[in-house]
C-alpha cells in the first residue's frame, strides 16, 4: 500500500508539472494557462516531489529512495506521456482522483 | 568539424550512436532480461516449478538438510556450499566441489535441490545455462573470446556515454519536450519517440553507461595499476579488497563437529541475522573451517558481513571489517549497475527503463534510416550505407526479440537427454537470429517488420502454454499457489506479446488502415452494398 500511495504522488507531481506547460495544459483542459497558473502548478509539482521522496525515504532510506524515485517519476512519465498523446482529456479527472486514492492512502 | 558548436555535437551524437547502435541494443537488451536472471533459470528448469519459498522457514532446519544431503553425496569432497531459499530462487541449493585433479586449477563442481517446503530432494534438472547465459551475453557476447568481447562492448558503452553527453547539449528543450510524443507524424514520431525514451528515463541511462565502464575499469584503464605495482597487480586488489584467505589444510584429519553443534556455533555469533549462504572448506582436516555469509540488506552498499568459523572447534576465526571508502563507492556502483540491492517493485523499475533504453537506441537507428531515405527521394540517388543500415536495423531490432523467444522454446522443446543440450539452447537463440538476419538481406520493407513483430507477438504469446504442457505447474496454478516467480514470468510473457501485437497493428499499412477505416465506417451508416 505505502509504495502505491508513493507511486501515485510522483504521478501527481508529474502530472501538475506537465500541466505547467502551455500546449499540455490546452489538451487537457481546453483552456489558455496564465503565467501565474504555470507557476501555481510548478511550485506544487515540485513540492508533491519533494514529498514523495521524503515519504520514500522514511520508507526505504535516502539512498534507495532516490534510486527508486527516478524509476518512478520515469514510469510516471510514460504513462503522462501515453495519455497526453492519446487521451489528453483523461487527465482531468485521474489527477483529482489520484489526490483522492493518495490522501485516504496517507491517512489510514 | 562542422562550423558551430551546435552542428558539431550534432554530427557526434549521430555518427557514435549509429555506429555502435546494434552491439549496444544487444548489451542493453540481454542486460535488461538478465535482471530477471534468478528467475529465467527457475523457469527454464522445470524439474524446479514445484519448489515454493515459505518466509515462516526454520532456516536451520534446511541447513540441516543440506549438510545430510551434502555428508551423503559429497563426504571426500573438497568444499561445500549451501545457499538458502529466497523469493527470487525458492530452493535450497547444496553443491559441492570435488577435489582438483593434476593440471586443474579447481575440481569438478556438483549442485542439487531440496524443496524447502516438502523437505524432499528434487530430482536432476535439465541443464541449462538459463538466465546466466543472458547475463554473460551482455559483456562476454558469446563465439569469441572473453578479452575480446569486453573490449568491444568496453569501446561501445564509450561511445554510448558520448552520445548522451552530446545527446543532452543538442537537445535544448530538454524540458519543454518532456512529455511530448506527436503520434503519426512520421520522421517526426521518431524523433520524439527517440526523445522521450532517451529524456524520461536520462538518468539511467547515464548511470547505467557510467557505472558499466566502471565495472571493467582496470582493465580498460590499467596504466595507474601498472605503474604503482608493475606484475603485482595480485597485491594491489588484496589491499583494495582485502578478503581474508582460508589456511591451506595441514594433512591432519580431524573430525568436523556434529551438525546440531555446529549451528548452535552458528547462531551464538550471527544471532537472529538471515544468513544467505555457508561454505566449508578443508573438509576432514584440522584446518576445516565455515564462512557464514549473511545476506546484503535492500541498500546500495552490497557488502553485507561475513564470519570465518572453525568446523573443528566452533570459534570465530576471523569476520568481515568495514572497507575503505574507495571500496565501498566501487561496490555501490555495481550494485547499481547490476541492480542486486533491488526489491521486486524497483528491479520491475529497472526492466522498464532498460526497455526504454532499447527503445532509445532502436529509434535513433530507424530515425536516422527514416531521414535519409526522404532524402534519397528527393534527390532520386540510391545510398549503399542506407540499404545497410536498414539490414541491420531489421536484423537486430526484430531478430533478437524472436532469438530470445526461439532461446525459451529450445529449452522446453529439445529432448533432456540431447547430448550438450546446454550449448544447443544457445546455438538455437543465434540459428534463429541469423535466420532473421538472412531474411533481412532480401527483405526490409514495414510488411517484413509487422510480420516479424506479430511472430514475435505470437511466440511470446504461446509460452505459457508451452510452460503449462511442459511443466506440472501452469499460470493459474502458480498464481493459486503464490508461486509469483513463475506467475510473473508468465505473464511478461503475455504483456511482451501484448507489445508486439501493437507494435504491429501500428505498422499495417496506411492503405489497410484507411480501407478497415472505410468498410467499418460503411458498415455503421449501413450503407454496405
Amino acid at each position: 500500500m505505502t509504495a502505491t500511495v508513493e507511486l501515485l504522488t510522483c504521478f501527481i507531481a508529474m502530472g501538475l508539472l506537465a500541466l505547467s506547460y502551455f500546449s499540455h495544459h490546452r489538451a487537457v483542459r481546453n483552456r489558455p494557462l496564465t503565467d501565474a497558473q504555470a507557476r501555481g502548478f510548478r511550485t506544487a509539482g515540485t513540492a508533491t516531489l519533494v514529498l514523495c521522496y521524503w515519504l520514500a525515504s522514511r520508507h526505504y532510506g535516502p539512498a534507495y529512495a532516490s534510486v527508486l524515485l527516478l524509476g518512478w517519476v520515469c514510469l510516471s512519465s510514460i504513462i503522462l506521456v501515453i495519455l497526453l498523446s492519446y487521451k489528453p482529456r483523461w487527465l482531468q479527472p485521474i489527477l483529482p482522483a489520484s489526490t483522492v486514492v493518495c490522501l485516504l492512502g496517507l491517512l489510514y | 568539424m562542422k562550423d558551430s558548436f551546435f552542428r558539431s555535437m550534432t554530427w557526434l551524437h549521430t555518427w557514435v550512436g549509429l555506429l555502435t547502435c546494434w552491439v549496444l541494443f544487444l548489451v542493453f537488451f540481454a542486460g535488461t532480461a538478465a535482471y530477471y536472471r534468478a528467475e529465467i533459470n527457475l523457469w527454464m528448469q522445470p524439474e524446479n516449478h514445484g519448489s515454493q519459498y515459505d518466509a515462516n522457514a526454520d532456516n536451520q532446519q534446511l541447513i540441516l538438510k543440506g549438510l545430510t544431503s551434502l555428508a551423503q553425496q559429497a563426504p571426500d569432497a573438497e568444499s561445500w556450499w549451501i545457499y538458502l531459499p529466497t523469493q527470487r530462487v525458492p530452493l535450497l541449493t547444496y553443491a559441492w566441489s570435488d577435489p582438483a585433479a593434476e593440471g586443474q586449477r579447481f575440481g569438478d563442481y556438483h549442485q542439487g535441490f531440496i524443496n524447502p517446503t516438502t523437505g524432499e530432494a528434487l530430482p536432476k534438472a535439465r541443464e541449462s545455462r538459463g538466465g546466466d547465459f543472458l547475463y554473460r551475453l551482455h559483456f562476454d557476447l558469446y563465439y569469441m573470446s572473453v578479452l575480446t568481447a569486453r573490449w568491444i562492448v568496453g569501446f561501445c558503452t564509450m561511445f554510448m556515454l558520448v552520445a548522451i553527453i552530446s545527446g543532452i547539449v543538442i537537445h535544448k528543450r530538454i524540458f519543454k519536450d518532456f512529455f511530448s510524443f506527436r503520434p503519426g507524424k512520421g520522421p517526426r514520431s521518431w524523433l520524439d519517440a527517440h526523445v522521450a525514451s532517451s529524456v524520461l528515463a536520462l538518468p539511467f541511462h547515464l548511470m547505467i553507461t557510467y557505472t558499466g565502464l566502471v565495472t571493467l575499469m582496470f582493465m580498460y584503464m590499467p596504466w595507474g595499476l601498472n605503474t604503482q605495482y608493475g606484475d603485482e597487480t595480485q597485491a594491489f586488489y588484496s589491499q583494495w579488497k582485502p578478503i581474508y584467505q582460508t589456511p591451506a589444510a595441514t594433512g591432519t584429519p580431524a573430525t568436523m563437529l556434529d551438525s546440531q553443534s555446529l549451528l548452535s556455533a552458528i547462531h551464538s555469533v550471527v544471532g537472529e541475522s538471515p544468513i544467505e549462504g555457508l561454505q566449508f572448506d578443508n573438509l576432514n582436516d584440522s584446518n576445516a573451517s565455515v564462512t557464514v555469509k549473511i545476506a546484503p540488506e535492500h541498500n546500495l552498499n552490497q557488502q553485507a558481513p561475513w564470519y570465518h568459523l572453525s568446523t573443528v572447534t566452533g570459534t570465530v576465526l576471523a569476520q568481515s571489517a568495514v572497507t575503505s571508502g574507495a571500496n565501498q563507492t566501487q561496490s555501490a556502483m555495481i550494485a547499481l549497475h547490476s541492480g542486486r540491492f533491488a526489491g521486486q517493485g524497483l528491479r520491475l523499475l529497472y526492466l522498464l527503463a532498460g526497455l526504454t533504453g532499447c527503445v532509445m537506441i532502436a529509434s535513433g537507428a530507424i530515425m536516422w534510416a527514416e531521414k535519409l531515405a526522404q532524402k534519397q527521394l528527393k534527390k532520386d540517388k540510391n545510398h549503399s550505407g542506407l540499404t545497410l543500415v536498414n539490414m541491420l536495423n531489421l536484423a537486430t531490432f526484430a531478430g533478437l526479440p524472436i532469438a530470445l523467444a526461439c532461446y525459451f522454446y529450445a529449452n522446453r522443446l529439445l529432448p533432456v537427454t540431447f547430448v550438450d543440450r546446454e550449448n544447443w539452447e544457445i546455438h538455437c537463440f543465434f540459428i534463429s537470429w541469423a535466420l532473421v538476419a538472412l531474411l533481412a538481406c532480401f527483405k526490409r520493407d514495414k510488411q517484413t517488420w509487422q510480420r516479424l513483430f506479430l511472430l514475435t507477438a505470437l511466440l511470446y504469446g504461446l509460452l505459457p502454454l508451452l510452460n503449462a504442457m511442459t511443466s506440472q505447474y501452469q499460470l493459474i496454478n502458480n498464481l493459486q499457489r503464490q508461486a509469483y516467480v513463475l506467475a510473473g514470468f508468465d505473464l511478461m510473457m503475455l504483456a511482451l506479446a501484448a507489445l508486439f501485437y501493437m507494435a504491429a497493428k501500428r505498422l499495417r499499412s496506411p492503405k489497410k488502415v484507411l480501407a478497415t477505416r472505410v468498410t467499418k465506417a460503411t458498415t455503421e451508416l449501413g450503407v454496405e452494398s
